[in-house]
């Protein structure tokens, strides 16, 4: 019992910082229609960023995860400016534009690994220490903050989306580019700010797993690939669906290396992966219609 | 001696709520050139869709040269003899025109493994399909700069090229200049006359109304009526509905 | 919806067409057959000699590594090219065939040749696992799903705690197909041309694969799927039979690669090595039948040449590949055969008869 309330426990947590991440390939894809690829390289990017202020600087821990947001959220929006609008709209682009991508991802990496070396760092824990409650469950604080943070930033995006001017036009525009388009919303830029806010929720992402595990070049890749996960369970471009699927993954991740071992965890989670997609080849929610060929 | 050879009963196709097709009936005989219309909307590409097999029917049967087809795939369907064409125009743009119609050639019929090569009979189907629809002498063009009206045609040809035993062509005149009506017209005339059966979805009603021998007009998914061009155009419902102010009918 | 780029085609610049970046029909050039046949007798004749030119093991290793590589981009250019299949398992179809072939000689004692053949067939059926799925995902799902069969087989053998896989540390000793014994610069000889016969053979066969009717079929539903079904192409038995095929040469080479090094590891499933088996298919030249060949024998070459600056060389090639995906997305075989037809055209002015036939009517 106490391992089964352990392990929802942990997979709670890991489904929120699996959320963070997975929102960013969804709002992507559904604002802009492509996947990218990139997007793992950033949330290793979030953790030097926050290692450098919160780490080497010795500022503020708090001030590491704005940091990480918003340089990240730079590089994002940057990257779009200079490599993937030229790319829209050409034949093959949405193709091309994984490719770029992914090149994108692997280069960014590598600078990080040039820049940093391949040596684990470790992120300054935000909070020390933990509770127990009673014999069930051990909680450590950085947990609790790391499930918080992703709640509230998870939220605030709610909100944005459904409330602001800009969610609003990014609604509009992953519904329907050329309505959007005709009526005058400055799609560029929505994607350009698409880009930033997705790249900012990775760098977040990384932050907080960092802080829980460690940090080196390379676990963009790990985590990217988790998101990947969570994202084609859930359903490309459904926000709700993906919401859902990261906790879904998280718990059964958590559940898989509780009672069968850490090393079945990836494996169990693909083999559901293609059963729920023999099923349902949308994903949970995802734009059925679009998945289906 | 008039055989079915096509035959729809209570076949509904639902979108959600939305009932794009909804207790449509209606037989074809052999040799018929029966033409489909209604207002935009109506449903008519969605029935193509659902007799080609690319959107599967809710719900009713689909029988064609008596044996039931709602369900199989568009490749199934092809082979059984069913062969369409698109609204859009449709083209292999990688491909030379003499390519896109040896495509229909080769798998129209074919439900064995594609060969190493492309043998006699197939290049002789692609031939025929070519003189038939006139394209013979440009066989060699990249088939991506054909005009709209050689493109229409192409996509015919490469249709022609399976052998069907029923064509199903979907807007065909949508965008073609006086002239290239006629032509039009002039060859599913021919093709008619050979015996083929044609199915014929129509918005310009010149053409429509002088090529069927039967008509039905779809609304809402639903049959409004069904008859000789004549009936038709005599039918006050239809008038009212669809022919109204523009009854520019030939 | 959105039109697949025609440029991914096998194509020669003709008279009619417009200019680079649009699309051009596809088919050789009858223009420039003979000029098409000299450059291929000099390929030929440069890749039976240079070994002996070459003659050092360093020199012959990167031989070898382009015949394998060249394979592996070629099987992957027949799907995410021609057939237009975003499958990016091919690195880890790769490295099925290079452990099955490891695996079998390493804890069984089979035969190399036999192992490379399993390697062959393991590929083709780990192919199974990605094309089934794939059969009723669109584009980005498939990319998602491939990579994540990716990762879960590096992982798989990363954390083999058993270390029957050879975990982080790898296996080797197989014996190199029983050249071990050799002189190193002759067990690198055999090496190369072996690599080269299945360099030849793969290329061959997916040349007359692309010209057949199957190779039609691929363009066909690459171009426009609803409209290839519709015409009696069944859909979802020929991406199946891409994804075999296309797994097959890459399994064959894994193996043969496995053999060649003597030794196999999680290293094999790099992503910097699809990277850069990605930059040498896009910058050579995607879609088209040559540019997976000049891609890979430039790029290794590059690779080479920039020894010094190692942890730089990924980087540079990523940055390579994206400034070709943004400004020369049909990488570097369309430009080199303009040129090259343009040199044929003044070879061909020069008093030679012209060539007959037009390519366009």
């Amino acid at each position: 019992m106490q391992n089964l309330v352990q392990a929802t426990y942990s997979g709670l947590v890991l489904g929120s910082i699996y959320a963070l991440m997975a929102m960013g390939f969804t709002l992507v894809y559904g604002a802009l229609r492509f996947l990218n690829l990139a997007l793992g390289a950033l949330f290793t990017l979030g953790g030097y960023v926050a290692w450098l202020v919160a780490g080497q600087w010795g500022l503020a821990a708090m001030l590491g995860i704005v940091a990480a947001f918003v340089v990240v959220a730079f590089v994002g929006a940057g990257s779009y400016q200079a490599v993937f609008r030229p790319m829209i709209g050409r034949p093959g682009w949405d193709i091309t534009t994984i490719i770029a991508s992914l090149g994108l991802g692997i280069v960014i990496e590598n600078v990080i690994l040039i820049g940093f070396g391949p040596r684990n760092k470790s992120i300054p824990l935000l909070l020390e220490g933990g509770f127990r409650v009673g014999d069930l469950l051990r909680v450590q604080y950085q947990q609790l903050l790391t499930l918080a943070v992703s709640l509230v930033i998870l939220l605030l995006m709610g909100l944005f989306l459904t409330r602001s001017r800009h969610g609003l036009a990014i609604r509009a525009v992953a519904q329907n580019r050329d309505a959007a388009y005709l009526v005058g919303t400055p799609v560029h830029r929505v994607f350009a700010i698409v880009m930033a806010i997705s790249a900012g929720l990775t760098a977040v992402a990384g932050v907080l797993l960092s802080a829980v595990f460690f940090l080196n070049p390379g676990v963009g890749l790990a985590m990217g690939l988790r998101g990947l996960i969570v994202t084609i369970f859930g359903g490309l471009g459904s926000i709700v669906g993906t919401l859902y699927a990261a906790f879904v993954i998280g718990l059964l991740e958590s559940y898989v290396s509780m009672y069968l071992g850490a090393r079945w965890a990836l494996p169990a989670l693909f083999a559901f992966l293609i059963a729920v997609l023999i099923v349902r080849p949308g994903g949970i929610a995802g734009l059925a219609e679009e998945a289906r060929v | 001696m008039t055989e079915t050879i096509l035959e729809c009963a209570g076949v509904n196709r639902y979108f959600g709520a939305l009932a794009a097709v909804n207790g449509l009936s209606f037989q074809v005989e052999r040799g018929q050139l029966f033409g489909i219309a209604g207002p935009n909307g109506a449903g008519k590409t969605t029935l193509f869709n659902l007799l080609s097999g690319h959107v599967p029917a809710s719900s009713g049967t689909i029988r064609f040269k008596g044996e039931e087809i709602q369900g199989l795939p568009p490749h199934r369907i092809c082979h059984r003899g069913l062969a369409r064409t698109f609204q859009i125009p449709q083209v292999f743009g990688s491909g030379t025109i003499e390519e896109n119609v040896l495509v229909g050639a080769y798998f129209g019929r074919r439900e064995r493994l594609p060969a190493f090569g492309f043998d006699r009979e197939t290049r002789s189907r692609a031939d025929r399909a070519l003189e038939m629809t006139g394209l013979g002498a440009h066989r060699r063009a990249p088939a991506h700069l054909a005009s709209v009206f050689d493109k229409k045609r192409l996509m015919m040809a490469s249709a022609l090229a399976t052998e069907p035993d029923l064509l199903m062509l979907d807007e065909p005149f949508g965008g073609l200049n006086h002239g290239e009506i006629d032509d039009l017209i002039a060859l599913i005339r021919r093709l008619h006359g050979a015996g083929l059966t044609i199915l014929l979805i129509e918005h310009v009603m010149r053409a429509l109304m002088a090529l069927s021998e039967r008509v039905l007009i779809m609304h809402h998914g639903e049959e409004l009526a069904e008859g000789t061009p004549d009936e038709i155009r005599r039918n006050s419902h239809v008038i009212q509905v669809y022919l109204g102010r523009t009854a520019g009918v030939a | 919806m959105t039109a697949r780029p025609e440029e991914l085609t096998q194509t020669t610049p003709s008279p009619a067409a417009p200019v680079a970046g649009a699309p051009v029909a596809t088919g050789v050039s009858v223009r420039s057959a003979g000029l098409d046949r000299t450059v291929l007798a000099l390929a030929v004749g440069a890749a039976l000699v240079a070994p002996w030119i070459l003659h050092t093991p360093y020199w012959l290793n990167l031989l070898v590594l382009i015949c394998i590589y060249a394979t592996v981009n070629q099987s992957w250019n027949l799907i995410m090219g021609f057939a237009g299949i975003w499958s990016f398992g091919q690195l880890a179809l790769f490295g099925v065939g290079a452990y099955t072939s490891a695996l079998l000689t390493y804890h069984y004692g089979v035969s190399p040749f036999l192992g490379t053949a399993a390697g062959a067939v393991a590929a083709v059926l780990a192919s199974m696992v990605l094309g089934l799925p794939s059969l009723r995902l669109r584009g980005a799902y498939v990319v998602l799903l491939t990579l994540a069969f990716h990762e879960l087989l590096r992982n798989l053998i990363t954390n083999d705690t058993t270390k029957w896989s050879g975990g982080g540390f790898g296996l080797f000793g197989f014996g190199q197909y029983g050249l071990a014994g050799l002189p190193q610069t002759d067990r690198m000889m055999v090496f190369y041309y072996a690599a080269l016969v299945l360099l030849v053979l793969t290329n061959l066969i997916i040349w007359r694969i692309l010209k057949s009717p199957l190779g039609l079929a691929f363009r066909a539903l690459r171009d426009a799927e609803p409209y290839a079904v519709a015409r009696g192409i069944p859909e979802y038995r020929f991406k199946l039979l891409v994804f075999a095929i296309s797994a097959f040469f890459t399994g064959l080479a894994g193996a043969f690669y496995a053999n060649f090094l003597d030794a196999v590891g999680p290293s094999i499933f790099d992503f910097g090595l699809m990277m850069n088996l990605l930059a040498m298919i896009v910058i050579g030249g995607w879609g088209t039948f040559w540019g997976p060949i000049v891609g890979t024998i430039l790029l290794l070459y590059l690779n080479e040449a920039l020894r010094d600056i190692d942890e730089w060389r990924v980087l540079i090639f990523g940055l390579l590949m994206i400034l070709f995906v943004i400004l020369l997305p049909q990488g570097l075989i369309r430009p080199l055969e303009s040129v090259a037809d343009r040199l044929g055209d003044r070879i061909g002015r020069r008093g030679e008869r012209a060539p007959s036939g037009g390519t366009t009517g």
